[in-house]
């Protein structure tokens, strides 16, 4: 599963309080959020992709809704994004966000998230075959 | 990646032995003048095929996108003293994507690059008049201008009809080359500095090469080169890539010029990084006086 190279990837993000049960969920930076994100296909290749997004509160991991979230893929080690913003669309809490990567590499997928609890964002990194 | 090939092509227009007159004939490069050579004009073209590339660890690691491209570059060339010509390179670009469904192309101009050669001693044979037996220096300027297709610019998913980087680049390079005998060699070490959005974008690049002259129409060198790319700022990264290359040289003097390139990035773990790993083939013909 992605779940596992995500995690591998956030050594810098919160830990998630002892009494929350956030089960593979990654926690944002100021620690409001904590996200589920499942990605198509696993593992990601170029071309399309399709994210699965659920936010929880990061607290005591209830689902949330009605929050924005931005989704920004970044090639740090050759400068560039990707050719057309992310759409993301909301339902009912899951929020599936559609792009294409444009080459293999090491991406960043930037997700910011303001809802109930105000803004906060988490940065994680994706190996693209 | 373009830069990564612009400066490769920079590094390369440092053939050992073009600093004498008349050895132009001979020489790896048409952009490069000999002493008697006033001015050439030719035509490259250099054909790429990806097959891999280096992870973000260095490992080999297959790609999901098959990444071609077919670079075709008017060159040209002025020597207006004996110690200093100006280089242009007008390149253009064919891509060709493809992800095992239709391939998908794209083209367009490329980044105009701008150079000046600063050639300052003279090479004398070995043991003439007893001086010189050491390498000279060569220094070279440029500017990477942005005439092609940025990614921003573009509208290919795949960035298939992105040629060109942004910001205007600054290139820089020394090196020393050497005939002895009938074997020229040169090391050069160049690089090129240029704004990319809020960062800067840096390419470093070392590269060797040994010939051997065959008569005086023929030469033969083999070559190698490692290269990065760096994004200087927050959150930068960086990727690497280690090349060896032949090429074969037919030259007629003060009149045309004909060369064939090979060149493969190499498949050892730890030569690369983030990057994609390609094999190259180029023929070009120029003419001179």
């Amino acid at each position: 599963m992605l779940f596992l190279t995500l995690a591998l990837s956030l050594l810098a993000c919160h830990e998630p309080e002892d009494d929350a049960d956030l089960g593979d969920a990654l926690l944002t930076e100021a620690g409001h959020y904590a996200l589920t994100v499942e990605h198509q296909p696993d593992p990601p290749i170029t071309g399309d992709a399709t994210l699965l997004v659920q936010i929880l509160d990061g607290q005591d991991g209830s689902l949330l809704t009605g929050s924005s979230l931005v989704v920004t893929p970044w090639m740090p080690d050759h400068g560039h994004g990707v050719m057309e913003e992310p759409v993301v669309v909301e339902d009912e809490g899951l929020y599936t966000v559609e792009f294409a990567y444009s080459m293999p590499g090491t991406w960043e997928l930037s997700f910011e998230v303001d809802g109930a609890h105000g803004p906060d964002q988490l940065v994680v990194t994706v190996e693209v075959q | 990646m373009l830069t990564a090939a612009l400066l490769v092509a920079l590094l390369t227009a440092s053939p050992a032995h073009a600093g004498a007159c008349c050895v132009g004939s001979t020489s790896v490069v048409p952009a490069r003048l000999g002493e008697c050579e006033r001015w050439v004009l030719g035509l490259s073209t250099v054909a790429q095929r990806s097959v891999g590339r280096w992870d973000s660890s260095g490992q080999l690691s297959p790609s999901s996108l098959q990444d071609d491209s077919l670079t075709t570059e008017l060159i040209g060339g002025w020597r207006w003293n004996r110690k200093a010509q100006l280089g242009l390179s007008v390149p253009t670009l064919i891509n060709r994507k493809d992800l095992g469904e239709e391939p998908i192309w794209g083209s367009g101009l490329g980044d105009v690059r701008l150079s000046g050669l600063w050639d300052p001693l003279n090479e004398l044979p070995r043991g003439v008049e007893g001086v010189r037996a050491w390498p000279v220096p060569i220094f070279q300027v440029g500017l990477r201008l942005p005439t092609g297709r940025t990614w921003e610019e573009a509208e290919g998913a795949l960035f298939e009809d992105v040629t060109g980087r942004p910001g205007t680049g600054l290139i820089l390079a020394a090196g020393l080359e050497r005939t002895l005998d009938r074997t020229p060699w040169s090391l050069n070490l160049g690089g090129e500095l240029a704004p990319d959005g809020e960062h800067l974008h840096s390419v470093l690049g070392l590269d060797a090469s040994l010939g051997r002259t065959l008569g005086r129409r023929f030469s033969v060198s083999a070559r190698a080169s490692h290269q990065q790319t760096r994004v200087h700022g927050e959150d930068s990264g960086a990727t690497r890539r280690s090349s060896v290359g032949i090429s074969a040289v037919h030259g007629v003097p003060l009149r045309t010029r004909s060369w064939l390139a090979l060149d493969a990035d190499l498949p050892v773990p730890g030569l690369g990084q983030n990057n994609l790993r390609a094999v190259r083939a180029g023929v070009g013909v120029a003419v001179l006086r």
